[in-house]
């Protein structure tokens, strides 16, 4: 028997609709999550929404992922420099946006989890966010003819597993596209859409100051650098280096993507700055911390206030209202 | 557009029609059977929790728990060297059931040693939720959830020795790249080569020693260090007194 096979992975299917990944627009690298062994079926992504819902994941089951992770602001949670956990414990770090994970290897903004299969176990056990250990959250759900329903139709079992759970729970997470924004529309050539003359001015200051380490088309090079922002005192965050135990890692941390910035303020690792201009002006201000800062930003970027006028309106084509109005991505339980 | 080749595969079966002779019985050959059984012991003695042990550097240490994962187990031959599959072992010393597994083989050859890892393969490490002994619901106490990787060993106790509060002892042992790498592959001569046939059963016997952990490359002063709790410099030098932690007692 010979067998010969010149076959790379197979196709990627969008759960709803079957969309395979070919929709993906041009210049798109591969996605890094690839869903071979977690095949993406439709009941699958549902317990994964589900589940992304579901405050009994948390110790007093009050909070769930969605809790700061919120669809309106594409999955972060605006407002909060730090979201908050049970009893009403308060973060460190600012929660950022979920969208396009499947292009993402390592996760947090250090980078600490490198699997997002295995990302949520994070939030879950953390003391101030759900402060749950895995075992009680399966005994919870399993308790539940809702969950049984839910995974008989995913895996034809009617008990859910830790693999099960994450499985299903990364097939919501890892579908969530932010790839309709006007910037989309424009590089794709959709329907004659162009960029207005003060967006346009504002993509060449983008492209000549922010690109570096914003990388286009995901707008992260997904690298840790440090942007010279002063160690908040109270935290002293150092970062990277907390997973590595390196210093040269000290006050670095992953670069968030750009998109859907005009709703995921607070900004910075943080949540320091709240407006765009805040950010803006960091990088323009130039008085950096110098410990391992980036040598991208040896010196502040010379920008006049049009040109910040300008970049401020590009950032704004990032967003992607087609994703935080899905309906595919919010509450099964809100739904009409 | 992003383009993806579609499978294809060629199957060609070529038939050779067997010679009209009549079948004789043929034996089938059985799988081997290799019964591991691990011991933990304190040095000479089996260990046991609560219980004041010396140190060979005069610390006294009390042990309230030791877990450990061993994985990717081999026997290594002349001619070919085999490996369980999936061979990943959490072994809780206060839960006997987890001392002993079975490795069914049906490669017959005979092998002049043993080998396995103290800890987990960069690989698993890396990837998605495993089940088994490595699902994180079973393993929740070896495995850190605020980074990834899964911890190898746990040794929690307490010693007038240690300067931690309450006198605790904790080292939780992890990391598993580069120079944090705290996984050990250790190779355990036999005595006499252990040859494996057909219904070949086997016990294994090995001795988990805690007082290695202390005697090794490096020798762990509880007064100097009485707790190492993440991946780093630390653990990478408790990691190398691995090497004596497991050996082996007997072949039945």
């Amino acid at each position: 028997m010979v067998l010969v096979s010149c076959s790379v992975d197979a196709p990627v299917k969008n759960p709803v609709n079957d969309t395979p990944f070919e929709f993906l627009p041009e210049n798109w690298p591969l996605p890094k999550y690839r869903f071979t062994e977690n095949q993406i079926s439709k009941d699958r992504f549902e317990l994964g929404r589900a589940l992304f819902y579901e405050t009994r994941l948390s110790r007093d089951n009050s909070i769930s992922c969605a809790g700061c992770h919120i669809q309106n602001y594409a999955f972060a949670q605006t407002d909060h420099a730090f979201s908050h956990g049970v009893d009403n414990r308060v973060g460190t770090r600012n929660a950022p946006g979920l969208f396009n994970l499947a292009w993402h290897t390592e996760f947090m903004h250090d980078g600490a989890i490198n699997h997002i299969e295995k990302q949520p176990l994070a939030p879950i056990a953390n003391p101030i966010e759900m402060d749950e250990n895995l075992t009680r959250v399966l005994e919870k759900l399993n308790a539940l003819p809702k969950y049984k329903t839910l995974t008989r139709a995913a895996y034809n079992s009617d008990t859910l597993t830790s693999q099960r759970m994450l499985w299903a729970m990364t097939q919501f997470m890892g579908l969530i596209y932010a790839q309709h924004s006007k910037y989309d529309a424009v590089k794709n050539n959709t329907n004659g859409i162009h960029f207005t003359a003060a967006e346009q001015r504002g993509y060449d200051v983008f492209i000549q100051h922010c690109n570096a380490c914003h990388r286009e088309p995901l707008f992260s090079d997904f690298e840790y650098r440090s942007n010279g922002l002063a160690p908040l005192p109270m935290l002293l965050d150092s970062g990277r280096s907390h997973v590595t135990g390196l210093s040269k890692d000290k006050w670095k941390f992953k670069t968030p993507s750009l998109r859907n910035v005009a709703l995921t303020y607070p900004y910075m690792h943080d949540g320091r700055f709240t407006t765009l201009d805040q950010c803006i002006e960091h990088y323009r201000r130039g008085n950096f911390n110098h410990e391992n800062l980036d040598p991208l930003l040896k010196g502040a970027i010379t920008l006049s206030e049009g040109q910040i006028s300008d970049l401020k309106l590009f950032l704004n084509t990032l967003t992607d209202y087609t994703m935080i109005y899905d309906r595919r991505f919010s509450d099964p339980q809100l739904q009409p | 557009m992003f383009k993806i080749l579609l499978p294809i595969s060629v199957l060609i079966f070529l038939s050779c029609k067997p010679e009209d002779t009549k079948p004789k019985p043929v034996p089938q050959p059985e799988p081997a059977q290799l019964q591991f059984s691990v011991l933990p012991c304190m040095g000479s003695d089996t260990l046991l929790y609560n219980t004041n042990y010396s140190l060979d550097q005069g610390d006294t240490l009390k042990v309230s728990k030791f877990n450990v994962f061993i994985s990717n187990i081999r026997l290594v031959g002349t001619n070919a060297t085999i490996s369980e599959s999936n061979s990943y072992h959490l072994i809780r010393t206060h839960q006997p059931n987890t001392h002993n597994f079975v490795w069914t083989t049906s490669e017959f050859q005979t092998y002049q040693a043993l080998q396995l890892t103290i800890g987990i393969d960069s690989a698993r490490n890396c990837s998605g939720v495993q089940l088994g002994d490595l699902d994180p619901a079973y393993a929740s106490d070896m495995f850190w959830s605020w980074t990834t990787g899964y911890i190898f060993l746990k040794l929690e106790g307490n010693s007038p020795q240690s300067k931690n509060f309450n006198q605790f002892v904790e080292y939780h042992i992890g990391g598993f790249s580069g120079s944090n790498k705290t996984q050990k592959t250790i190779t355990i001569p036999f005595n006499s080569p252990l040859a494996i046939s057909s219904g070949t059963h086997k016990k294994i016997n090995l001795k988990l020693d805690v007082k290695q952990l202390f005697n090794g490359v490096n020798k762990i002063k509880i007064s100097e260090q009485g707790s190492i709790l993440s991946i780093g410099l630390k653990a990478a030098q408790f990691s190398s007194n691995f090497t004596q932690l497991i050996t082996l007692r007997s072949i039945q």
